[in-house]
């Protein structure tokens, strides 16, 4: 084929534009690390990289989400914790006053004691966890226990002869903690906790009106109930807690596997960045070179 | 004897003529629009010499200066130039549409997603908390911005693209108008025997020019005219040039309009750069834009929708989150936060809670308020009956309060106070008090965005993975095909260069092959002369 002097210095310097593009493709790769700015440049592991983007945005809120729901069934815990120490106490009173040999004045301080327990009782119903009552069902700006306005502790019949009425709703209190699944977190005062306040205030009255110590004495099943309810409650939401444990290891895991798998989608193999990085520059360099031969002597230069 | 000085001169002339366009190649070495010229020497009529029957040579004269080209390369290379062109625009456009979208990125339209999804999640565990709220609000403004934002930029390049489109079609016409005064000058030579080959070069890489810009078909008359049409309609006959115009149509796109015996015609090129343009303008921006527009119509209905069956900090229900303002075009660029949920505590508008546990199985409304009961819940239990519902519906003692079953989806039933809307199987609690600690709609709101299958059967976000997907699959394929195509346009442009191109060797060896000629043919002058003067001399 005939060659002219332009058709040289013309493909020399497409070689020399093609072979600047790679060092600089080469280069851009090693200097963001990353394999791919845009789409075009490999648009299925674009798209792959976007999905493991959101995924892990997703593990970490619901990692969130989970802790939040551990720390309203820890703090719901503790309160149970509490109330079942109240109700060991006043049942240990209970037992005590089966000795008959109770006088007026140990009649009057175990009374004193009974209604400083009832109290701390309702104290516990109301407890909070930030802003929010815990124990109120759906209700959480309203305080669950408050003292009943028309109790008569003469009467009979509810509702004047309860002490204590319950404000808040009996709705669940439900959080999403995966995308697949949803768990109920609260306890109601009403379920929780009214009963056992009746049956202090109760007893509290019987002290009062010097009831036997026998009389007292029979509060002892009522309390045992409430404790072995009680126990029981808080070993289901120690059975949530432990269960909300294993779902924030399994995030974890999840997380670490697919923070490994998207630096795998995105991230430049270093070593094969600098090597293939090395050779294109030497490309390059001979490159320049042969073009610095294409200005050749031409027969212009031999003729005198 | 006279006889061999007019050989001698013709020689003479032929090889300075010969030299002279050897120097006019080598000048023009570099002009990338010259084809070389070779003089044509053919021996000069010969005279019959009287007395004999033999002819004897009367030298050399220069026939014809001859421009070497290949008329079917040239061809070849112009209507590869027309795809070039194409793909080249093509590729342009698609990479300024990748820039635009900007993913990868936390800057871009799926982390806006993320981040509202982020501030639905915290509302189920918070719906009644002031900064939890506002977060809800601010997110969901983030997401229509960026709606927005893509938009806008969609627009203003497609409006830039009038602009390109009207350069173009100026730059035709006037590479048309140069063309047919070449014509002119062309035909006005070749009518008086003169071969132009330097008229002839300029014009053809005006003609070459032109074939990137859009694609025309040109013939050469018998007279030597370049004809041309463009859409198959005259763009350049003989001396005159129809020229293009541009006008607005319906849709405020410029398109191309040529005068046609009085009448205005539509032009529509077929390949080229302009066609490239219009491609970008008319096909893949209004694509894309479709794409997140249906996006933006899936997220406001779907959202709105559930939205509004759930009640706020104030107990109603019935509250829009997002609006489309419809004094705009497209759905993409009206979204917006609603105006409500932007005022002054318009955040307890947001309706975190909902009557029912799981408004993916079944939903409720209140028909009379006076009278419903707040403290009773239902249990409702929905399962398949091959595509229809069985349900059941129990009281919270268990008592059973109604069934029936193969009933369709969406089936709404009437009770005294409220209504009840099966959607889905499963089963969840539904009670109709308000209070301000429920989130039950904070999650069902948040699976709009990523868990509904509501939008071609597939999530919201699911479609703008796929279409991001699309627009990087295009913008590889537009610039594969631009590299194609410039090595195809390269590579054929060597062989023309091969054939046309000047070799300064072969020009030097050339000149000196003259040269010697010239002085050879001095030589022979001389010789004459000598040999005349001898004659002159005999005679006293």
């Amino acid at each position: 084929m005939r060659i002219t002097d332009n058709m040289m210095v013309g493909n020399m310097l497409e070689n020399l534009r093609n072979n600047k593009e790679k060092l600089n493709k080469l280069n851009q790769q090693l200097s963001s690390g990353k394999q791919f700015n845009e789409p075009s440049d490999d648009p299925i592991k674009v798209t792959t990289s976007m999905d493991f983007d959101t995924k892990i945005n997703n593990y970490e809120q619901y990692q969130k989400d989970v802790n939040n729901a551990k720390s309203f069934l820890q703090t719901t815990e503790n309160a149970l914790g509490d109330s079942g120490k109240v109700l060991q106490r006043a049942n240990e009173l209970a037992i005590y006053s089966a000795n008959d040999t109770l006088n007026s004045e140990d009649r009057k301080s175990m009374a004193e004691e009974i209604k400083q327990l009832r109290n701390e009782l309702i104290s516990i119903g109301n407890s909070k966890l930030g802003q929010d009552y815990i124990f109120s069902g759906q209700a959480t700006n309203q305080k669950p226990l408050e003292v009943n306005t028309t109790y008569d502790s003469t009467a009979t019949n509810p509702p004047d002869n309860q002490y204590v009425n319950y404000k808040g709703d009996h709705n669940r209190i439900l959080r999403k903690i995966s995308d697949d699944d949803k768990m109920k977190v609260n306890l109601n005062a009403d379920n929780a906790f009214k009963d056992n306040i009746e049956t202090l205030n109760n007893m509290y009255e019987d002290l009062k009106n010097g009831e036997s110590g026998e009389k007292i004495a029979s509060y002892t099943t009522k309390l045992q109930d409430g404790m072995n309810e009680n126990t029981s409650m808080r070993a289901e939401v120690g059975a949530k807690i432990n269960r909300l444990d294993l779902i924030d290891n399994r995030i974890d895991e999840n997380l670490l596997n697919t923070k490994r798998l998207k630096s795998k989608n995105e991230d430049v193999d270093l070593a094969k960045v600098v090597t293939d990085l090395k050779m294109s520059e030497n490309v390059y360099q001979a490159s320049l070179s042969s073009a610095s031969r294409i200005i050749q002597p031409s027969l212009v230069d031999f003729l005198k | 004897m006279f006889d061999g000085l007019h050989i001698g001169l013709s020689a003479l002339q032929t090889q300075k003529k010969s030299i002279e366009t050897t120097g006019h190649n080598i000048a023009n070495a570099n002009n990338e629009d010259y084809s070389r010229q070779k003089a044509i020497q053919t021996t000069k009529q010969p005279n019959l010499l009287p007395g004999s029957n033999f002819q004897m040579g009367s030298g050399v004269k220069v026939a014809d200066i001859e421009r070497i080209q290949d008329e079917f390369i040239n061809q070849q290379v112009r209507e590869e130039s027309q795809e070039a062109g194409y793909w080249d625009q093509i590729q342009q456009g698609m990479e300024r549409i990748e820039y635009i979208f900007n993913e990868p990125s936390d800057s871009g339209l799926q982390s806006a997603f993320d981040s509202f999804w982020n501030s639905l999640q915290d509302l189920n565990t918070n719906p009644s908390d002031t900064a939890t709220r506002a977060a809800v609000k601010n997110q969901g403004m983030v997401l229509t911005k960026a709606f927005r934002n893509i938009n806008e930029q969609m627009t203003d390049y497609k409006r830039s693209l009038n602009s390109d489109v009207d350069k173009t079609v100026n730059e035709i016409n006037s590479i048309a108008e140069r063309i047919s005064n070449y014509n002119k000058q062309i035909t006005t030579a070749l009518a008086s025997n003169n071969k132009p080959n330097d008229l002839l070069d300029k014009r053809e890489a005006l003609y070459n020019e032109l074939n990137q810009l859009v694609t025309v078909k040109g013939s050469t008359d018998d007279v030597g005219n370049l004809n041309i049409t463009v859409d198959g309609k005259k763009l350049v006959s003989k001396f005159d040039t129809n020229t293009l115009k541009t006008q607005q149509n319906g849709t405020y796109e410029d398109e191309i309009v040529v005068d046609l015996n009085g009448k205005e015609v539509k032009v529509n090129p077929q390949g080229g750069g302009l066609k490239g343009i219009m491609d970008v303008r008319d096909t893949e921006i209004p694509t894309y834009l479709d794409k997140v527009d249906e996006m933006a119509d899936s997220l406001k209905e779907q959202f709105n929708k559930k939205h509004s069956n759930g009640f706020d900090l104030n107990g109603n229900t019935g509250n829009d989150f997002f609006r489309i303002n419809s004094s705009y075009d497209r759905a993409s660029r009206g979204i917006e936060v609603h105006p409500d949920i932007k005022a002054d505590d318009g955040i307890n508008k947001i309706a975190a809670g909902n009557f029912s546990e799981d408004p993916n199985v079944v939903t409720g409304e209140i028909t009379d308020s006076s009278n419903i009961k707040t403290d009773r819940y239902y249990n409702v239990k929905i399962s398949d009956n091959s595509g229809n519902f069985d349900y059941e519906i129990v009281d919270s003692e268990g008592n059973h309060v109604y069934s029936d079953t193969n009933v369709p989806e969406g089936t709404e039933l009437k009770f005294t106070n409220f209504n009840l809307t099966l959607n889905g199987t499963g089963e969840t609690n539904i009670n109709f008090n308000k209070s301000v600690g429920n989130g039950n709609n904070a999650s069902a709101l948040a699976e709009t965005i990523n868990q509904d299958q509501v939008l071609n059967g597939a999530t919201i976000t699911d479609n703008y993975q796929a279409l991001i997907s699309t627009v990087g699959v295009n913008a590889q394929r537009a610039d594969q095909m631009k590299n194609s195509q410039q090595d195809l346009v390269k590579q054929l442009g060597n062989i023309k260069e091969s054939v046309s191109g000047v070799s300064l060797d072969e020009e030097m060896a050339n000149m000196i092959k003259y040269q010697q000629g010239y002085n050879a043919a001095a030589k022979l002058i001389t010789k004459t002369d000598e040999m005349l003067q001898t004659l002159m001399g005999m005679i006293r």
